[in-house]
């Protein structure tokens, strides 16, 4: 039982060993806080640059954040992190479900893993015990499969179970972490790094408890915060239909830039979104809406497919982003290939997001000629052919003939293939990208290409739809009052280096980001934040301080970054696609600007006090954080300015 | 035992965030975990079916100002009995 808001212990197992042993967590609990703050502080000082992502030597950590397992509102997020098997760089990727505060009432907060088994294992932690157990019989089996066996095999139905499918066995590139069906933790391939580790599976059952410093004033941070995600009108309308409000080529209005055809376009017609759109999907196939653990907006959806060709599919966990991958993307306009594509990546642990970016490369590669008929499997890759989508996810997941090449991820792909398509492989630092509104939104668009983790929305990309009606207090944030505003190039910086700060600091704590200001500027602050971390664990955070961690951590990724890719100004640039302009719709013209994207990296890298020819950091601005590890290691390996 | 009369149960609204067991275990023992709640959450991931159960030691949060249960359920799917 923990007298704390940690558990306070952190496993450690190395499997080429197939050792156990424990660290306290007050190692790093003061300066790392928890979740991706203590994995990603590991990363740095355990894994040295020049050792590919599928060396025994990377390490991949599993861990929860510090307010996971309390009443903490969706305090249910857990940090996979380890070096990214796309990029070579940071990984941190996360996922929420129910693991993570089992882990912690299990007594662990995090789990280190080294090394490289010989054979497949699971790794079963139950009530401060763990053991290392054959997964032979469990090899091959996909995620939904394995997690059936080992709760019967452990003879508990509440054990909760942290995976890999055939995907990150057959070390796919994109392969990811599934925990409860459909929970992913979904970027950067941590999936092939635990495959590559012949790790299948983290199963974890606790009956312990976890205390507040404060109780009652915890609780009157609990109550607070929670009435400030019941007032806030966003909010509710994630809670209402979740992420999936915003699928189709436009959301409810038609008006919400998605990528079409390969990000050929930015817009579909209305006549197509409607079909995939969350109304439609509710009408069609929902049979419930679900919740991670302790979550007041529950954003997810369970559907299930009752006749066609894919009668019998069903599975939870949806998205905007599946929409995005395997429908608009592909010119799929057909729900249920769009349900069944996404649990198959469930079933398999692929992320949806390295798939669809992956068959829709190929799928132009196809229409123009540089990929032919017999190469492409004798598939036919003509866009809105679901049939031949879901042959090549296959085809990728088993490593099957051109699978084999797209299991890669695009960047490679590309290379491979040759042929000019590297004009048209829609990567970033070799991280495929799904994402919306890239064109018009060009802060979005800044957030997403400088994402520590390669390309995403999850780092620092700001999201305008917070802050209309809240211009005050955006430039009081800011000095901006429409942050992130579609067609702005200028006067983004702090808006995107507070959004890093912010949500590294969200993630050591183990809270979803949709309770968080990126949504709504009503939503939880810093301070909101901070009140939690305080009253639980009983020392005081400023909203400053939070702040401040926030932005060492990201300091330490970016640092992992230039220390083990050697990535420069140059690959903090868009793809070539992007600067092609949008084809139709609202934002018809639309493109991302070679000389203003500079002018914007301009700002960026001043802002952050970092080195403008290289992008890399600089002694002054990493002594003005404190970071002097930091500093001494870029020094060491003639990487800092 | 049957359900509190103190709350209503709909689990057709239930969203199976088990809020519902932290906040059980909390009023049990001041502490944050799920293995002391009275009350149960099972649910079928095939099937997206689920149930929600009381054991005896529910004491219908006697000293509270009403069931925690109900309290953190957003989704209404425990709600107290008007």
């Amino acid at each position: 039982m923990s007298e704390s808001i940690w558990a306070g212990r952190i496993l450690r197992v190395d499997l080429s060993r197939g050792e156990i042993s424990e660290q306290p967590t007050s190692d790093f609990a003061e300066f790392a806080v928890g979740g991706r703050g203590i994995g990603q502080w590991i990363l740095f000082r355990e894994v040295e640059p020049g050792i590919d992502s599928y060396h025994p030597d990377n390490v991949l950590t599993i861990g929860a954040g510090a307010l996971v397992g309390t009443l903490a509102p969706a305090s249910c997020r857990l940090s996979v992190d380890t070096k990214n098997a796309l990029t070579g760089g940071v990984c941190a990727t996360n996922a929420g479900g129910h693991f993570a505060p089992e882990l912690k009432y299990a007594g662990y907060d995090s789990v280190v893993v080294t090394g490289q088994s010989s054979r497949p294992v699971y790794l079963w932690i139950h009530d401060g015990e763990a053991e290392l157990r054959d997964a032979s019989h469990l090899w091959g089996l996909d995620t939904w499969q394995t997690e059936i066996a080992l709760r019967r095999e452990l003879g508990d139905p509440n054990v909760r179970v942290a995976l890999i499918g055939p995907a990150g066995e057959n070390l796919v590139r994109g392969a990811c972490l599934i925990t409860d069906r459909a929970r992913a933790a979904g970027r950067g391939g941590a999936g092939a790094v635990m495959g590559s580790k012949r790790l299948k599976a983290v199963a974890v059952r606790g009956t312990g408890e976890l205390a507040p410093a404060n109780r009652e004033a915890f609780l009157r941070e609990v109550e607070r915060c929670n009435r400030k995600l019941m007032e806030s009108k966003i909010i509710e309308v994630y809670r209402a239909g979740g992420s999936m409000r915003f699928a189709g080529a436009g959301g409810p209005d038609g008006n919400f830039p998605q990528a079409v055809r390969n990000y050929r376009d930015s817009y579909w017609p209305l006549e197509k979104s409607r079909k995939i759109y969350e109304p439609a999907l509710k009408a069609g196939y929902e049979v419930r809406r679900l919740g991670c653990f302790n979550c007041p907006i529950s954003c997810s959806h369970f559907y299930a497919v009752r006749d066609g060709p894919y009668a019998g599919s069903a599975g939870e966990g949806f998205e905007i982003n599946s929409v995005r991958a395997f429908g608009s993307n592909l010119d799929i306009d057909y729900p249920p290939a769009i349900i069944e594509a996404h649990n198959y990546c469930s079933r398999m642990g692929l992320d949806v997001d390295m798939a669809g970016a992956c068959i829709a490369f190929a799928f132009e590669a196809y229409e123009r000629g540089d990929l032919s008929r017999e190469e492409a499997n004798g598939l036919e890759l003509t866009w809105g052919n679901h049939q031949a989508a879901m042959e090549l996810l296959h085809a990728i997941v088993e490593r099957c003939g051109v699978g084999d090449m797209l299991a890669e991820g695009v960047k490679r792909a590309s290379e491979k293939l040759g042929r000019g398509s590297q004009a048209y492989a829609l990567q970033v630092k070799g991280a495929d990208l799904n994402e919306a509104s890239m064109r018009p939104m060009k802060a979005w668009a800044l957030g997403i290409i400088l994402s520590t983790h390669g390309g995403g929305h999850l780092d620092g990309a700001p999201g305008a739809w917070a802050w209309r009606g809240h211009e005050e207090q955006a430039r009081e944030l800011f000095g901006n009052p429409n942050p992130g505003a579609a067609g702005e190039y200028q006067n983004q910086a702090n808006v995107l280096i507070w959004f890093e700060n912010y949500k590294a600091a969200i993630d050591m704590l183990g809270i979803c980001y949709f309770t968080s200001m990126w949504l709504d500027a009503l939503a939880l602050s810093p301070g909101d934040y901070a009140a939690l971390l305080s009253t639980g664990s009983g020392r005081e955070y400023s909203a400053e301080e939070v702040m401040l961690i926030g932005q060492r951590l990201h300091n330490v990724q970016k640092a992992f970054n230039t220390l083990h890719t050697g990535h420069t100004r140059q690959d903090d640039r868009p793809p070539p696609r992007l600067e092609e302009p949008a084809k139709s719709g609202p934002f018809k013209g639309e493109r991302l600007e070679p000389e203003k994207w500079e002018h914007m990296l301009d700002e960026y890298y001043l802002a952050q006090g970092w080195d403008l020819e290289t992008g890399w950091q600089t002694r002054s601005s990493l002594q003005a954080l404190g970071l002097d590890e930091v500093i001494a290691k870029l020094e060491a390996y003639g990487r800092l300015k | 035992m049957s359900q509190p009369v103190k709350v209503v149960v709909e689990p057709e609204l239930c969203t199976a965030c088990r809020a519902c067991e932290l906040a059980c275990h909390y009023h049990h023992n001041g502490r944050f975990g799920t293995s002391r709640a009275s009350v149960r959450l099972r649910y079928d991931a095939d099937t997206s079916e689920l149930a929600i159960t009381f054991d005896d030691t529910c004491d219908q949060c006697a000293d509270e100002a009403e069931p925690l249960c109900a309290h953190f359920c957003v989704a209404g799917a425990i709600r107290i009995r008007p």
